[in-house]
């Protein structure tokens, strides 16, 4: 089976979390623990605090991000909430609001 | 000697229990109470209002009463079969009719 | 490494749990853990791995695994051989596999076959034979 695909027209209300990466293009509000890579696509919109390795954000996130890996804005990506990674990649267009750490 | 097969064709009411040591094949109508040792078989004429008891049911006409068979249930497409069902097994076929309550042992995961 | 996204079918890994509400208008395939409810006008399958605590309301449905919960569905529910299920189920049709396990209460659409036995005293032409 491929990772976990929170489909376009899906909405979730509650706490989403597991061993395996993850890919949103769906609706989420509560929040998000997962160890693998974790992509919120270019029309989800997750209300939640994101605890991931990897973590690209094409969409809208409202909450605090935690990565174990990287973490890549993509562009007209929105973000709201305070960041905590070691790595991140910014596109041009995106937008943060909040603040960011980068742990070395 | 095998058990001896017993044959309904046409019409039965029994006030009672009709009891059978062995199998039985219903392809007429029965109303009453049934009470089969052995395997019970309804078959697609057969039309059957009465609580039944047998050791296998399998039905391909109509049943309604409450059910109970211990070896298991087979209740084929052409079935309509209305009532509880007290068994160790059961198949439903596609195409079936069945309404009621089915109670069997279910085994769960630790974490249901 | 980007996928594209399958826009028509939503999947839970076996691995994933997630303990709340799902509400969706499309395919949904579980094979992790569940708790909560599911709504979805489209089909569900529950994989053999997957185990679900919830009321289900979908189109279509096939258990491979375990549920607990009840089932109001617009379509099918079919339970195969590795299916487990405590529940009602409400639906147009129930097709139950051999190696099945369920135990509730069933209510189809389609009971409409099924007529009382006229009510008729023995007559002449009635057998009733031991065949040895």
């Amino acid at each position: 089976m491929p990772q976990t695909t929170i489909g376009k027209s899906l909405l979730l209300e509650g706490e989403l979390k597991g061993k395996d990466g993850l890919i949103i293009a769906g609706k989420i509000k509560g929040s998000v623990e997962v160890s693998g890579a974790l992509s919120v696509e270019k029309e989800a919109v997750v209300k939640a605090d994101i605890k991931a390795s990897n973590v690209k954000i094409s969409g809208e996130v409202k909450g605090d991000i935690s990565s174990t890996g990287n973490v890549h804005y993509m562009e007209n990506c929105s973000v709201t909430g305070n960041t905590t990674t070691s790595r991140i990649l910014i596109e041009d267009g995106a937008t943060i609001k909040g603040s960011v750490h980068i742990n070395i | 000697m095998s058990d001896p097969i017993s044959n309904i064709e046409g019409d039965i009411r029994v006030n009672g229990t009709l009891s059978c040591d062995g199998d039985l094949i219903i392809d007429g109508q029965l109303e009453g109470e049934l009470s089969v040792k052995g395997n019970l078989t309804i078959t697609e004429i057969g039309n059957v209002g009465a609580n039944t008891e047998a050791s296998y049911l399998s039905v391909a006409g109509k049943l309604k009463g409450e059910i109970s068979a211990e070896k298991g249930v087979l209740i084929k497409s052409t079935a309509s079969v209305l009532g509880p069902i007290d068994t160790s097994e059961i198949i439903i076929e596609d195409g079936a009719d069945y309404s009621g309550a089915i109670n069997m042992n279910v085994e769960l995961p630790k974490n249901l | 490494m980007s996928k594209k996204v399958q826009e028509n079918i939503t999947t839970f890994h076996k691995d994933i749990s997630f303990n709340g509400k799902v509400v969706g208008d499309e395919k949904i395939i579980i094979a992790g853990h569940i708790e909560g409810s599911l709504k979805t006008s489209q089909d569900l399958t529950i994989e053999k791995s997957g185990t679900v605590k919830a009321d289900i309301i979908s189109s279509n449905l096939i258990l491979n695994g375990t549920l607990v919960g009840n089932v109001n569905s617009k379509g099918v529910v079919t339970i195969t051989k590795s299916g487990r299920m405590v529940g009602d189920i409400k639906s147009k049709n129930i097709i139950i596999n051999a190696g099945a396990q369920y135990k509730g209460t069933i209510l189809t659409k389609a009971n409409s076959k099924l007529n009382s036995p006229q009510k008729r005293s023995a007559n002449k032409n009635s057998r009733l034979k031991t065949k040895r």
